[in-house]
């Protein structure tokens, strides 16, 4: 019988004592050569009928080394509380030298076994108490057992190991993150699981029960255990941390003696970014202000910080401490604290500091001046910057290699009228750039793979590749992979850049879309200038033709000479006959998969509208809702993403609401998602030279409402390029806001918000976010988020003078002697 | 090219310490390594007295404490990096005590400067040091209130204490690119320009007010009205601001403030580097960051073209002999002591600033002596394209040609053009950046073949 055979027989038989017996008993010879055998069961699957707590202690025994004892965790599962007693027992027994070292490894990987054999070998004394911060947020899951079939209180585990109570307990409480798996444990303990329909709510599990039960035993320092409750909250930890403190010290009820002894310290509470904390020291010395062991100044001297906070609730209950205090301590002076207050962002806050230094009889503080009002003459728009076509086939390798790391429409548009016209010539770098196109990798929905694309479809040889796809499909590469729909706006942009690579696949052509100006927009004389060199061997595209006719103002268009070749393009003549569509807003309903809310996206159709032309995706569409769904999802998970919808934006210069109806599926998007991929389309917007139409308007509340502050940011920006060229129309814009909010599709306070800003930015927003409020109190009556809207407009309208009309709901709050945030602002608009 | 690290190893007496007794707070600095006015010194020690406004003060040292374990961008596939901070570095310049530190992620640098107003007060030397930031103190700091005064002392008398007390060793590991970053930003600080300037009550509500959430792209922020605003739109007058949440650390000491002042480097529309800057009483905060919270400062290069000139380096070793740690570098007594003209002493201080060997005060509008207490000669030679250019050059990899230049690296030959708006290249580097973060490593050592030729 080999070795092998004979511990397979020992450790199969499943007795532990023999067991032990044997692996406490191998010699290094042995160790050797059983070692790697034994790790493998842990590493590659076992296949044999040992225990897996034995595998694990056969692997501990015969390591030579750290990296290949601290394997023993592979799997969690399966090990035993007797397990961590004989590996323990079997490490204590070989002593190897790598011992200190393993304990500080194991912590390190963290796991709650990896804390149960470190806490077991500390506690046998082989090696001293590791300082590793994991030793003792460890505890938190490694002491409590949570097997669902023998709970039990989580003291009687605590007591299983006496040196852990006091000392180790306190600085686990000290100790940077344990605040959240504390609160975690606890909050597991005490609540019921679906998946779990037996099992009731376990108080006694918790951490906070059991360390109110060791403190009640007189075995932990109560003392001690409230300072370091209390000093959590004072420590530059993340709020995430802090929440599990504040309902232990409720749980320990200090009584007033303990809190007058520690004033000073709930003093600075008072201090802390952290709102429950502040809550929490309020409330304690509020029971103290009688106290003949009060100190008011430390209070005062703390006040400064609470009162200068923006929330409403910790300043208001601040105020009342400190009326509280005034008439407790008669002759403390907390006039000048209040007036702090005086300043906070929001008007009943300041009315509520007005109020108490009017009962104290103190002077009020002086007011800030109201912003001023004048209204302002909307600003022509500067002329942008113009557009350099590249100069020869060297520039356009470089443009094509900037492509290669970001997509900047610009040069994109600058890299097609290159490609077109240059198809027959050859940069000097030809080698480099064909070896750059080769080697790079992009997914199918990255818009670099353009970049890609577009330089091998110009460099490959013809003779070598004579056809070829030369696909651009974009769409998205999640499972599973699918090309844009063709009549999608991506669709469109995928389809325009293939129709380039194989145009330059036949050699050159007439290039028309290139923009004379940075702002995307063509002038019609160039593009007629263009349109005279259009010969047989220099042919144009169809969809280039109807895309450089989008670039030229609408009111140009028809001066330019269309070719004989493109007179019956349906695309062509839409996109000169630039009719106006007729916008019929509807909501699409689409649920991904089935574990997924339902979404409302909120679509834009032209009753007119027409697809299945060249330059469908492009215009206006008659059937959005039909892919609404697909393009949802849409480089959903590309970073790049956004620079694809650039692409997008610089195709409809002129045409902003056909943009932004093409974009609505990404702007919806964009209300869950932490980062915005619409913010170019809203630039596009931005630039508008004509009033926002519903979808326009639209888009910009969705953009207003977007998760991303930074989307948030292009949608203010957005509102106050168009105010402040004279554009924009604020009754549009409120009646899509409401139409959005009684759809409950967008967060109300976002908007709100965003608008104040755009308020707050510029005099000339003023009038049209007026007008906007003015449609949206018509939808804000029983709703949560009414106070806002009604307090901007109350702002608005007496920093203007102009009135509002409210509707009865708000009237009748108004007149009634509410004093809530709503009935005030109700009430100034009455006024 | 893998980054080095460099294990940094702190040597002080004791711990600092913070106790407090006798109506007061006294706070224990413990000091390792660096120098001072007579030279390079293990513990140096350079002030004993009272710290005025102690409840600000305190709330400053943590706020720079904090910038030091702090991570504001964690590059994708870096899952949990175990965060061992540097300790921050405290110089003394006579009349103030400047304390510094720089994020793990290399964006963020924080200074806070208890200027003359605050000292009361024994300077007992010149100088640079690191000084223990051991969690106990600073849990102590947050407990300083605003009632009892603050006696500071940095560093002792370590021959008494030596005595009685082991020595204490921390081993921090110091990526280069870390070690790097520290002593660049002083050369990106130096190119900013005042942008504007609010009142405290407008720049509560402006921190207060921004999103904690939002992408890591650059945002701009303006004035509007009294206070300010963010704009995704580069403007010349906006300062850049990408990763919101890196303007969090000002927020524990607006409660002190009296204004915030921003600084723009020049504007570029893929961002720029910005320092913010809070006045307090008799003190102030200084936050500059980095361009994009992606990109740290070590990777910036902007010193890149003044190392690779060697009269500035030169020149740099006869400026260096001329400093004393002063709180303000007077440029024209250095040229005329010197006899460089104003030109080449301030290309010396920025090659100076690129070694750690000076910092930037934008407030002053001028450089400070203060020698980092790294490896100077390292931090010197830390630059990997400019290394990387020298070797090129010294294989013979660079072909000049007219105005282009033909610098075969590796399997590929790179284009240098030499235009109008600057070289261009045809290497990944120049088409993602455009020069915007120095020079390629191809462009540099065209210029380097070119000088020579």
């Amino acid at each position: 019988m080999t070795d092998f055979d004979a511990a397979l027989a020992v450790l199969e038989s499943g007795s532990r004592d023999e067991g032990n017996t044997f692996l406490a008993g191998l010699t290094p010879q042995q160790r050797k050569a059983l070692g790697p055998k034994f790790r493998r069961w842990l590493t590659h699957g076992s296949t044999v009928r040992v225990p897996r707590d034995r595998e694990s202690l056969a692997v501990i025994a015969t390591a030579d080394g750290l990296r290949q004892a601290r394997l023993f965790a592979t799997h969690g599962w399966g090990l035993t509380e007797e397990f961590v007693e004989d590996a323990v027992q079997i490490l204590g027994d070989r002593s190897p030298a790598w011992l200190p070292d393993f304990v500080e490894s194991i912590l390190t990987e963290e796991g709650s076994w990896n804390w149960r054999v470190a806490r077991g070998i500390v506690r046998a004394g082989l090696v001293p108490q590791p300082d590793h911060p994991e030793y003792f947020r460890g505890t938190v899951r490694g002491v409590p057992d949570y097997n669902v079939q023998k709970r039990r209180p989580l003291v009687e585990q605590i007591r299983l190991d006496p040196g852990l109570v006091d000392d180790h307990l306190l600085t686990m409480l000290s100790t940077a993150g344990v605040g959240r798996l504390l609160a975690f444990h606890d909050s597991y303990m005490e609540r019921r699981h679906s998946h779990l329909p037996d099992l009731a709510e376990f108080p006694a599990g918790t951490w906070r029960i059991a360390l109110v039960t060791l403190v009640q035993e007189g075995c932990m320092d109560r003392g001690r255990l409230i300072d370091t409750v209390l000093a959590a909250p004072l420590r530059d930890w993340a709020a995430a941390d802090l929440g599990w403190y504040v309902g232990m010290h409720d749980a320990l009820e200090p009584t007033l003696d303990e809190i007058a002894e520690r004033q000073g310290t709930y003093a600075r509470l008072l201090t802390v970014e952290h709102g429950p904390s502040v809550k929490t020291a309020q409330r304690e010395l509020v029971r103290l202000l009688s106290d003949k062991r009060f100190e008011p100044d430390l209070i005062l001297a703390a006040s400064r910080a609470t009162l200068g906070r923006a929330d409403k609730a910790s300043v208001s209950s601040h105020l009342r401490l400190l009326e509280k205090l005034a008439k407790a301590h008669p002759n403390v002076s907390i006039a000048d604290t209040v007036r702090i207050a005086s300043g906070h962002p929001r008007a009943d806050v300041r009315d509520q500091a007005a109020k108490i230094l009017e009962r104290l009889g103190a002077q009020a503080a002086p007011t800030a001046e109201p912003q001023q009002f004048a209204p302002l003459q909307p600003e022509s728009r500067p002329q942008a910057g113009s557009v350099q076509p590249v100069g020869s086939a060297d520039e356009l390798a470089e443009v094509l290699l900037g492509l290669f790391e970001e997509v900047n429409p610009l040069e994109m548009e600058r890299a097609i009228d290159g490609l077109l016209r240059l198809a027959d010539d050859r940069p000097s770098t030809s080698g480099l750039l064909s070896a750059r196109a080769a080697a790079a990798e992009f997914y199918l929905d990255d818009p670099r793979i353009a970049a890609r694309v577009l330089t091998l479809a110009w460099l490959t040889p013809r003779k070598r590749v004579r056809d070829g796809d030369w696909p651009i499909l974009l769409g998205h590469t999640i499972f599973p992979a699918e090309a844009a729909a063709p009549q999608t706006l991506v669709g469109a942009i995928g389809r325009r850049l293939t129709g380039i690579a194989h145009a330059v696949r036949e050699g050159s052509h007439t290039s028309l879309a290139l923009p004379t100006r940075t702002d995307f927009t063509l002038d019609a004389n160039e593009l007629n200038r263009r349109l005279s060199d259009v010969s047989r061997s220099r042919p144009i595209l169809e969809l280039e033709l109807a895309i450089a006719l989008l670039r030229v103002s609408a009111s140009a268009r028809s001066d330019v000479a269309i070719p004989r070749s493109m007179r019956k393009s349906a695309a062509v003549a839409l996109s000169q006959q630039g009719k106006q569509p007729k916008w019929l807003r509807q909501i699409a309903s689409y649920q991904r998969v089935n574990w997924e809310p339902e979404r409302r996206i909120p679509t834009f159709l032209d009753e007119e509208g027409s697809e299945g032309h060249a330059a469908a995706g492009i215009l206006a569409r008659s059937k959005p809702g039909a892919t609404v769904g697909p393009e949802a999802a849409y480089g959903e998970y590309e970073s790049h993403f956004e620079q694809t919808l650039g692409l997008g934006a610089a195709l409809l210069p002129h045409d902003h609401d056909v943009l932004a109806a093409h974009a609505h599926p990404y702007l919806h998007r964009d209300l869950r998602k932490d980062r915005a991929c619409s913010v170019q389309v809203i630039d596009a917007i931005a630039r508008a030279r004509t009033a926002n139409g519903p979808p326009a308007s639209s888009a910009l509340v969705l953009a207003l409402a977007a998760k991303d502050a930074r989307g948030r940011t292009a949608a203010q920006d957005a509102v106050l390029d168009l105010a402040r060229h004279g554009v924009l129309d604020g009754k549009e814009l409120g009646h899509q806001a409401a139409l959005l909010l009684t759809d409950d599709i967008v967060v109300g306070q976002r908007i709100s918000s965003g608008l104040g800003e755009c308020a707050r930015a510029s005099d000339a927003a003023v009038l049209p976010i007026l007008d906007a409020l003015q449609e949206l109190v018509t939808v804000l009556p029983g709703r949560r988020d009414a106070g806002a809207f009604l307090e901007l407009a109350a702002d608005l309208a007496e920093r203007t003078g102009r009135a509002i009309d409210v509707p009865h709901e708000f009237r009748a709050l108004g007149e009634g002697k509410a004093t809530s945030m709503l009935a005030k602002a109700a009430r100034r608009l009455l006024t | 090219m893998a980054a080095t690290t460099d294990e940094q190893t702190y040597s002080y007496v004791r711990p600092s310490e913070l106790t407090f007794g006798d109506g007061r707070a006294d706070l224990m600095l413990a000091t390792s390594g660096g120098r001072t006015a007579a030279g390079p010194a293990a513990h140096p020690v350079f002030f004993d007295g009272f710290l005025g406004h102690p409840e600000q003060a305190a709330a400053a040292l943590l706020a720079v404490a904090k910038v030091a374990r702090t991570r504001f961008y964690m590059p994708p596939g870096m899952v949990a990096a175990i965060l061992r901070a540097a300790d921050p570095v405290v110089t003394s310049n006579g009349d103030r005590l400047r304390f510094e530190s720089f994020s793990a992620c290399c964006g963020v640098y924080a200074r806070y400067d208890a200027l003359p107003g605050s000292l009361d007060g024994t300077v007992l030397d010149t100088g640079t040091t690191n000084v223990d930031f051991n969690p106990p103190m600073r849990d102590a700091l947050a407990r300083i209130g605003g009632l009892e005064p603050l006696h500071l002392q940095v560093g002792e008398d370590v021959v008494v204490r030596t005595l009685d007390a082991e020595v204490t060793e921390k081993k921090v590991p110091l990526p280069e690119r870390w070690l790097k970053g520290f002593a660049e930003v002083q050369l990106a600080s130096a190119t900013v320009a005042p942008a504007f300037e609010v009142a405290a009550s407008e720049a509560r509500r402006f921190i207060r007010s921004m999103p904690s959430s939002g992408s890591r792209k650059p945002v701009w922020v303006v004035p509007a009205g009294r206070g300010l605003r963010i704009t995704t739109r580069p403007t010349p007058d906006a300062v850049s601001l990408s990763g919101l949440d890196r303007l969090k650390p000002l927020e524990p000491l607006l409660r002190f403030a009296r204004s915030l002042r921003a600084y723009a480097a020049p504007h570029d529309s893929q961002g720029a580097t910005g320092v913010w800057e809070l006045e307090l009483d008799d003190a102030r905060l200084v936050l500059a960051l980095s361009p994009e919270s992606s990109r740290g400062f070590s990777g910036e290069g902007g010193v890149l073209w003044d190392l690779a000139d060697e009269q500035s380096s030169d020149d740099a070793d006869l400026i260096s002999a001329l400093l004393a740690f002063e709180p303000r570098i007077d440029i024209d007594r250095l040229s005329t002591e010197s006899g460089l003209s104003t030109e080449r002493v301030t290309r010396a201080l920025g090659r100076l600033g690129a070694a750690g060997r000076v910092g930037y005060d934008a407030a002053e509008a001028a450089y400070f002596h203060r020698e980092l207490p790294y490896d100077a000669e390292r931090l010197a030679t830390m630059h990997p394209r400019l290394r990387d250019a020298t070797a090129l050059v010294e294989a013979g990899a660079v072909r000049l040609d007219g105005d282009a230049a033909y610098v075969r690296s590796g399997d590929t030959e790179h284009v240098v053009r030499r235009t109008v708006e600057g070289d261009r290249c045809t290497c990944p580097w120049y088409a993602k950046h455009k020069g915007a973060r120095g020079p390629c490593k191809h462009v540099l050592a065209a210029d380097l073949v070119r000088r020579g030729s």
